[in-house]
């Protein structure tokens, strides 16, 4: 079905659940897909509940398709539903997932990992991105026996009181009190907290590159990385990568191979299974101690479905070159809308790594034109959103990109004429 | 825990603020002061100060303006002055467990003990209704608007004064927070490193809006019966624009009930 030439439905079942999940279910999507964290502004033009998925496509539940930018956050990789993954999930599901031990897969997985991710001696199984994060500080705190953790302002790492700001609701002083934060790529200030705090920082933990949420995103400065490495060596403090986002998105190896340093440890999730669900902490030898003293497990850790899905998913990602695929497709994408943008005499700026674009129109700076454009988007069925960087996955054809291309042209021209850029 | 000099500071600033509007909706305020032109200052010691201007009918709060390191200048002459010992005092008598104590303006005391206590009665006859006043659309839509404006002109005091409220305000992006009612009521902030100021009306260029569909929607969200996350699906309000405006206001939010509690 071709659901981009059919005429589009009003979005009533989405409410009509959402009112029925409002009874019992607190704000009735909770979390980063609630219509509220997920920036649907307005929220008449946005989708809430999905109906089925397929490659780079989802329908929701009054029936319309909509090209998926969002892959359920990075998840969606190769293509919801890709076969050679399901496959995989399928034969080991016969098997047994859940169980009293665990299968072959989590050694056949963390092998894999460990010959795929230029840094990783090892590899440690959880659940979802903050298992991992949580994990990274609790080895760092392990290995050097110190308290405070350095990070970057604006910087996501999860959920966790720890990884959250103080004031927040449910988050106390104490949660937070061994935090420092620095600014993205000033390595001026990096050496000054380091100076300030010597011998009391465990670990250093930042994306690849920056990737906050309503912002620019901003790769890393000439000298940022190698002069990160050398302060973090010289005072004995861990220094780990948060690829969680961005992970197998620049490079198989590691997006710090891709930026050109060496990170202690390595947090993967979302784009290593495909959306089976399972993460990934990866680190080297000198850590191995001290991450096996640490005592971290959950119910499902070793659950043997995801991590076949993660080995069917990480050896695709392989022969398809996944991560220059999605960074050539990102680019044609973002080459193609700032085309139509400024055909429109709008400015569209792109920032970040092509298969993890964010945009945003910069002729104000308040962020309403780009969300009147991605809202105009997603009423025409390429679902987009303003406030977060944007995924790229495999399985992206040239005439979804095309389809988009058009779409956004179409978005870019009603925003125009709505703010007297065209006649 | 509340500090007792951000509560007076609210009750100043926030509170009194209502004042303005309560004399332009209810015929019984305006009358209380009809035919009166005066400057009342109220000074609260280790606070600040504020005037009161009552010009036949209508009602203008004025702060002081320059730094406050200046001890905050006002402008031209007061025919009342009334002083507090301190916020706690400033606080006692906004609870009606305290008087004031006069500096200036005796010749007027008849009118403050009785025209003008009529006049401050129907604030609270607005801001603390009994559940079948609200039954009145009318009162209901008056009673929405008077405590937006104290909410929102409170807001700023919290987000300046108070120690968690200064936390999360730091935090705050510069710019222009609309608030508004649709073709109601409408109230800007001032967002500016790290400080807040609360203005009534609409600004021409805000970064960002918080809207409400109706007075109701208002209504719901200041007395806690929606939680905002329910309301914006449900588009009974909205957001729009740069929304980490309100993301770091959202905590200076939760200080308020236990300011105006």
């Amino acid at each position: 079905m071709d659901g981009n030439s059919m005429k589009r439905q009003e979005n009533t079942a989405s409410r009509q659940m959402f009112e029925r999940a409002l009874k019992v279910i607190p704000t009735g999507i909770p979390g980063h897909l609630g219509p509220v964290n997920s920036q649907f502004i307005p929220v008449s033009a946005y989708p809430f509940y999905v109906d089925h998925v397929q490659d780079s496509y989802f329908w929701d539940i009054d029936g319309n398709r909509y090209i998926d930018y969002m892959c359920a956050y990075g998840p969606n990789v190769l293509g919801y539903n890709n076969r050679v993954v399901e496959a995989a999930v399928q034969a080991q599901r016969a098997r047994g997932d859940c169980m009293a031990l665990p299968s072959a897969r989590q050694v056949e997985l963390a092998e894999l990992l460990v010959e795929t991710i230029t840094i990783a001696d090892w590899a440690f199984f959880a659940k979802n991105g903050n298992d991992v994060t949580t994990l990274a500080a609790m080895t760092s705190r392990a290995a050097t026996g110190r308290k405070k953790i350095l990070m970057v302002k604006g910087g996501y790492h999860g959920a966790a009181p720890w990884t959250q700001k103080a004031g927040r609701p449910g988050v106390t002083d104490e949660d937070v009190a061994n935090n420092l934060y620095v600014e993205w790529n000033n390595l001026k200030e990096f050496e000054q907290i380091v100076s300030d705090n010597r011998g009391q920082i465990a670990m250093f933990i930042s994306t690849p590159y920056h990737h906050p949420v309503f912002t620019d995103n901003v790769l890393p400065a000439e000298g940022w990385w190698t002069g990160v490495e050398k302060i973090c060596r010289e005072n004995g403090i861990v220094l780990a990568i948060d690829d969680i986002r961005a992970g197998f998105r620049c490079a198989l190896g590691g997006s710090a191979d891709y930026f050109g340093f060496k990170p202690d440890l390595a947090c993967y999730c979302k784009a290593i299974a495909n959306g089976q669900t399972i993460s990934a902490l990866v680190g080297t030898n000198a850590l191995r101690n001290a991450v096996s003293d640490v005592f971290f497990t959950g119910s499902y850790w070793s659950g043997s479905v995801a991590m076949a899905g993660a080995i069917a998913t990480i050896k695709e990602l392989h022969r398809l070159d996944g991560a220059n695929m999605m960074i050539d497709k990102g680019r044609r994408l973002t080459d193609g809308m700032v085309k139509a943008a400024a055909d429109c005499r709008l400015n569209l700026k792109v920032s970040g790594m092509p298969s993890m674009f964010y945009i945003r129109i910069t002729d104000d700076d308040s962020l309403m034109m780009t969300q009147e454009f991605t809202a105009e988007c997603t009423r025409r069925g390429a679902f987009l959103v303003s406030h977060h960087n944007h995924f790229i996955n495999c399985s992206l054809t040239d005439t979804d990109i095309a389809e988009t291309i058009e779409i956004a042209h179409e978005a870019f021209r009603v925003v125009a004429k709505r703010h007297g850029r065209l006649d | 825990m509340i500090d007792q000099s951000v509560k007076a500071r609210v009750n100043l600033y926030g509170l009194f603020k209502a004042l303005e509007l309560l004399a332009q909706v209810d015929k019984e305020a305006a009358a209380a002061i009809a035919g009166r032109r005066l400057a009342i200052e109220f000074r609260v010691r280790g606070v600040g100060r504020a005037r009161l201007h009552l010009n036949d009918g209508q009602v203008r709060l004025q702060p002081p303006c320059g730094r406050e390191s200046d001890g905050g200048r006002m402008e031209g002459g007061a025919d009342i002055i009334l002083w507090f010992k301190g916020p706690e005092h400033f606080n006692a008598m906004i609870d009606g467990r305290g008087q004031p104590i006069p500096l200036k303006g005796f010749g007027h005391l008849k009118f403050l003990t009785g025209p003008f206590q009529v006049f401050m009665g129907r604030l609270a006859y607005y801001l603390l209704p009994t559940p079948e006043l609200l039954q009145d659309p009318e009162f209901f839509a008056a009673n929405t608007r008077m405590t937006a404006y104290v909410a929102f002109h409170a807001l700023s005091e919290i987000a300046n004064y108070d120690e968690e409220g200064m936390h999360s305000a730091h935090y705050i992006p510069d710019g222009i927070l609309q608030v508004e009612v649709v073709d109601d009521i409408a109230l800007y902030m001032v967002c500016q490193g790290g400080r807040l100021a609360t203005y009534p009306g609409r600004h021409e260029s805000p970064r960002c809006v918080l809207w409400f569909a109706d007075i109701a929607a208002l209504n719901d969200l200041l007395t806690g019966r929606v939680h905002t996350f329910d309301a914006v699906a449900l588009g009974r309000m909205g957001m729009n624009g740069f929304v980490p405006m309100i993301d770091y206001l959202n905590p200076v939010l939760g200080r308020l009930p236990a300011y105006l509690k």
